[in-house]
């Protein structure tokens, strides 16, 4: 009689131990950076990130000139040795111009990624783990808001909130939520019919502690690898309606609004070509990697492509 | 279930999708800070009450929000979509104007991105981890990753300005606008064909040809990928090996075997960026001051009118449901089995 309730004990502790393996998989992990690295794509795409991340950070001990600094006598410089990349309309120098807009891309679009995943799984678990009439409450909303032409949702809400980093931003997380609620929903769906979530119900887990630390941490790893790719996507969304002038303001160094800004110098090709090559750049950094991460998690592809 | 069920069924769907995107354009249209009725009125005609208390009730904008939205849900189903507070005119006359424009753009891009992306991705499937699939694989992320305005901006120069090989913005040279007044379908390259204008329908094309291969591009790198893919997966079938075994030509299983097998996948992504190509001809049309949806759909959002910008999101919406209703239906032609409706 005495020796059972230990034996209880010892057993929940073995399942457990099992639960918390399965969830955290610090192996699964040192594999995706192995194959990254062998990967030259991936390996590229982390390259150019890590080289955005770094120059972002050091952009005012790396950048050669201050990026707001106008200097009208040579305004409209062909790239030399001076200026590497020219100036533009009121003598700035477009090469510290690009440094400094990775201040504004890299923040607004891990900011964007990171308010829509919240939001997209929070939703998206309560969906696919509720069931029944929260997740067609839910996925209908979804579908709605999908249903929307992403690009003209973002532009008219930013319109009307006027120009401005904080709102534009704000207009696209509300066109960017739904891809993740739907994702997320679907792989709560799939691993809420693990055993080891059945393990942790019989072993008298509550359901939100079941959710919070079973289901959830075994969806985080597919979720990453879209918010990878999509991190390139949303800067070149903001990027867009800044080039349309409902982003950034200027004089700010943001890379849409100066290849906007080249438009009137059209003769003067480097005001436009190299703010895009950057947004390019990051974005194709972004895309390799995402995709290089999508090759390591899913065996199944690994094969095939 | 048959075909007939099927299509009605996809059609009824679409009445829920409607009132949802309308709701939604409603909803944000009244509960932002800003005002239309300053973005029309003057300075001096705004410190005027009478003429704001009379903006208001011509536009129906005193009346509590529910009954807004009811008064607008009627008349869309009545095919109202209201009057631009831009243009003055009805929203359906503006969007029938400048539909056909991006039509013509849209359907363009897909074709590019279709004859493109479908060899490159077969290309690149026969030579899997060759230099070649590299490329391709190279190509088709670097398409998607591409910002469209960028893009625009810098073929225009360097294909207009500098080589001068293709004409600049616009649908004609300039001053030709008027040669295919008596439009049929509004699509100027299938409208000159029609009426016999070769040397017109030319001009046409070389306009089309910018833009259309612009806004195509991010569709050109999906299509090759999903191509390469799912060729990759066929290519691994029992009947492929059957094929090659009876003696074909590699050609022949490729090109008949594998192919068409692989389509069903490349066809579905197509269709499902249609959207995108739609939503994507707002930087390109106003870059290249083409008189299309998306130009007007910009041109609607720096003013706030609400009445137009909702009236492209539901036709764009339509569009993008009709197009994935045919691309469904499509399946049937190129995979026997699904004829059959299933068991």
């Amino acid at each position: 009689m005495a020796a059972s309730p230990s034996s209880a004990v010892a057993g929940q502790e073995v399942v457990r131990k099992a639960i918390r393996k399965k969830s955290l998989l610090p192996e699964e992990w040192s594999k995706t950076f192995r194959y990254i690295r062998r990967s030259p794509l991936a390996f590229t795409g982390l390259v150019i990130v890590i080289i955005w991340i770094l120059l972002t950070i050091l952009a005012p001990h790396v950048a050669p000139y201050d990026p707001l600094k106008q200097d009208v006598k040579n305004r409209l410089h062909p790239p030399s040795l001076q200026h590497p990349l020219g100036t533009d309309q009121l003598g700035r120098d477009i090469l510290s111009r690009i440094i400094y807009g990775g201040r504004i891309s890299l923040p607004v679009g891990f900011l964007v990624v990171s308010l829509a995943m919240v939001i997209g799984t929070i939703l998206g678990a309560l969906a696919g783990y509720l069931g029944r009439a929260m997740d067609t409450i839910l996925m209908r909303i979804t579908d709605m808001v999908m249903a929307f032409p992403g690009i003209i949702l973002a532009m008219a809400i930013a319109a009307a909130l006027g120009p401005g980093l904080e709102k534009s931003t704000l207009a696209i997380v509300i066109v960017w939520w739904p891809n993740y609620a739907r994702i997320v929903r679907s792989l709560v769906l799939s691993v809420r019919e693990n055993e080891y979530v059945t393990a942790a119900r019989s072993l008298g887990c509550r359901e939100g502690r079941i959710l919070l630390k079973t289901v959830l941490p075994n969806c985080i790893a597919p979720a990453i690898v879209m918010a990878t790719t999509d991190l390139g996507n949303a800067i070149l969304t903001f990027s867009g309606l800044s080039f349309l002038g409902l982003g950034a303001v200027p004089p700010a160094p943001e890379w849409g609004t100066m290849v906007a800004s080249g438009i009137l110098v059209f003769d003067q090709w480097w005001v436009s070509a190299f703010p895009g090559l950057a947004i390019l750049s990051i974005v194709m950094g972004f895309n390799f990697l995402g995709d290089g991460l999508r090759d390591a998690l899913d065996p199944r592809l690994r094969r095939s492509i | 279930m048959t075909m007939q069920q099927f299509i009605l069924r996809r059609l009824l769907l679409m009445i829920p999708l409607l009132i949802g995107i309308s709701l939604i354009s409603f909803i944000i249209s009244h509960s932002l800070p800003a005002d239309p009725v300053a973005a029309f009125l003057s300075q001096k005609s705004m410190e005027d009450p009478v003429i704001v208390a009379t903006f208001r009730k011509q536009w129906g904008l005193d009346r509590p929000l529910w009954e807004q939205y009811w008064i607008y849900l009627k008349n869309l189903l009545q095919g109202n979509l209201g009057v631009s507070l831009r243009t003055h005119r009805p929203v359906l006359d503006d969007l029938r104007q400048f539909l056909p424009a991006s039509m013509e753009l849209a359907i363009g891009a897909t074709f590019y991105s279709i004859f493109l992306g479908i060899p490159l991705g077969v290309v690149s499937a026969i030579k899997k981890d060759k230099l070649l699939d590299h490329i391709a694989r190279v190509i088709s992320l670097v398409g998607v990753s591409t910002p469209v305005f960028w893009l625009a901006l810098v073929s225009l120069y360097i294909f207009y300005f500098r080589l001068g090989w293709l004409p600049g913005p616009g649908r004609l040279d300039a001053g030709m606008e008027l040669d295919v007044q008596a439009n049929i379908t509004g699509m100027y390259t299938i409208d000159t064909l029609l009426q016999g204008k070769f040397d017109t329908f030319i001009i046409a094309v070389k306009h089309l040809f910018l833009p259309a291969s612009v806004l195509g591009i991010g569709t050109l790198g999906l299509v090759t990928r999903i191509t390469r893919s799912s060729m990759l997966e066929v290519m691994c079938q029992d009947y492929i090996r059957t094929a090659r075994s009876k003696g074909l030509r590699e050609r022949m299983v490729i090109l008949r075997h594998a192919l068409k097998n692989a389509l069903i996948p490349t066809v579905t992504v197509i269709g499902l960026s249609f959207g995108g190509i739609m939503a994507g001809t707002v930087l390109t049309e106003t870059i290249f001051t083409w008189p299309g949806i998306g130009r007007y759909a910009y041109q609607a959002c720096t003013k706030l009118d609400f009445p137009a910008i909702m009236g492209v999101s539901i036709l764009i919406a339509l569009i993008f449901s009709t197009v994935n209703l045919l691309v469904d239906i499509s399946y049937a032609f190129l995979d026997p089995r699904l004829r059959t409706g299933g068991r």
